[in-house]
């Protein structure tokens, strides 16, 4: 959580650009890395992330502190952008076609390029998790949320964020280690 | 498989993309300040209808209407009520009163006076009579 949030909302309320830029620098990467992982390129990635700063800027004034984080409004606005997309472009996500782009352009760094192709695969196989599977394990290993946060964040109750994310982990391993009834080709929609 | 999830946590937003969208963001209109303070009037001035309304019927339902057509529709009825019209009017009917009375006594008094005129001639017409009959009497007994 931001230092002095409350505040920082507050005044982003009032229509002050300052403070909502404070809560756009410490929020983004959390946000992009959320849709990063649900859509299949960095320019979309992008233009939802773009897409959710600017909704979260115009509807701040709606915004009502009922004890959850600040966070968990941004992320539902993010879910809700990824889910338009995919209804608006009836877009499915391709498991064979997944991110060359993003491996191409981190290739360039030949150091990174064993990372990459890692991030890569984990990108492709969490794309075939169920999208309840999905968040939970980007909450809870990327953004170092606790099981409280992401039980407020998914609307649902603490046993049941641990419930999800023991299955999810499960059945990425399972994809990931190579599971006869995963063979990869698999086709998700989100 | 924990250790390979946080190898995601690299994932960063290009800095270039992250300057253009804030700029972009922070210099497009919230509108929805405009919006929130002309709902937060609209909501007043409902309520205030609402309350206005509610008065209203209040009133009419507690005798506002009756009291209002006394007022309006008969302004006569309402000076009636005036305590001293009141008197007035109470005084001017004994006046009355006792003129009709004067005059139904002066009226009864000729027509006593007549009544009793005739009885008297009636009477002394009885009185004659009497005599006549006495005078034929001692004729009779003589």
């Amino acid at each position: 959580m931001l230092e002095g949030e409350k505040n920082h909302i507050k005044q982003a309320k009032r229509g002050n650009k300052e403070a909502f830029g404070l809560l756009y620098d410490h929020y983004l990467p959390k946000i992009y890395r959320f849709v990063l992982l649900k859509v299949s390129s960095r320019a979309e990635a992008e233009d939802l992330t773009h897409e959710v700063f600017l909704s979260a800027w115009q509807n701040i004034h709606n915004y009502k502190d009922r004890g959850h984080p600040f966070s968990s409004w941004l992320y539902q606005i993010a879910k809700n952008s990824v889910i338009d997309f995919y209804r608006t472009s009836k877009k499915n996500l391709q498991v064979e076609s997944v991110s060359e782009e993003f491996v191409k352009i981190d290739a360039l760094h030949p150091e990174s390029l064993n990372t990459d192709l890692e991030i890569e695969k984990l990108k492709r196989l969490i794309g075939l998790l169920k999208p309840d599977y999905q968040d939970v394990l980007i909450m809870k290993f990327i953004e170092d949320l606790s099981a409280e946060e992401i039980a407020a964040n998914l609307d649902k109750s603490e046993g049941a964020v641990r419930l999800i994310q023991h299955r999810a982990l499960k059945e990425l391993k399972s994809l990931y280690y190579g599971d006869p009834n995963n063979n990869g080709t698999l086709t998700h929609e989100a | 498989m924990e250790r390979l999830l946080t190898k995601l946590k690299s994932i960063e937003p290009n800095k270039e993309f992250k300057e253009r969208s804030r700029a972009l963001i922070l210099n497009s209109p919230q509108s929805g300040i405009s919006i929130g303070i002309f709902n937060r009037l609209l909501n007043s001035a409902q309520f205030s209808a609402a309350f206005s309304l509610a008065a209203i019927f209040i009133f009419l339902i507690i005798g506002g209407l009756s009291m209002l057509s006394q007022r309006i529709l008969s302004p006569a009825l309402l000076s009636s009520l005036d305590p001293e019209n009141l008197t007035e009017e109470a005084a001017s009917l004994d006046f009355q009163i006792q003129l009709s009375q004067a005059e139904y006594y002066e009226e009864s008094a000729e027509k006593v006076e007549i009544a009793l005129n005739e009885t008297s001639g009636e009477l002394k017409n009885l009185e004659n009579r009497e005599e006549e009959l006495n005078k034929l009497l001692n004729e009779i007994t003589l």
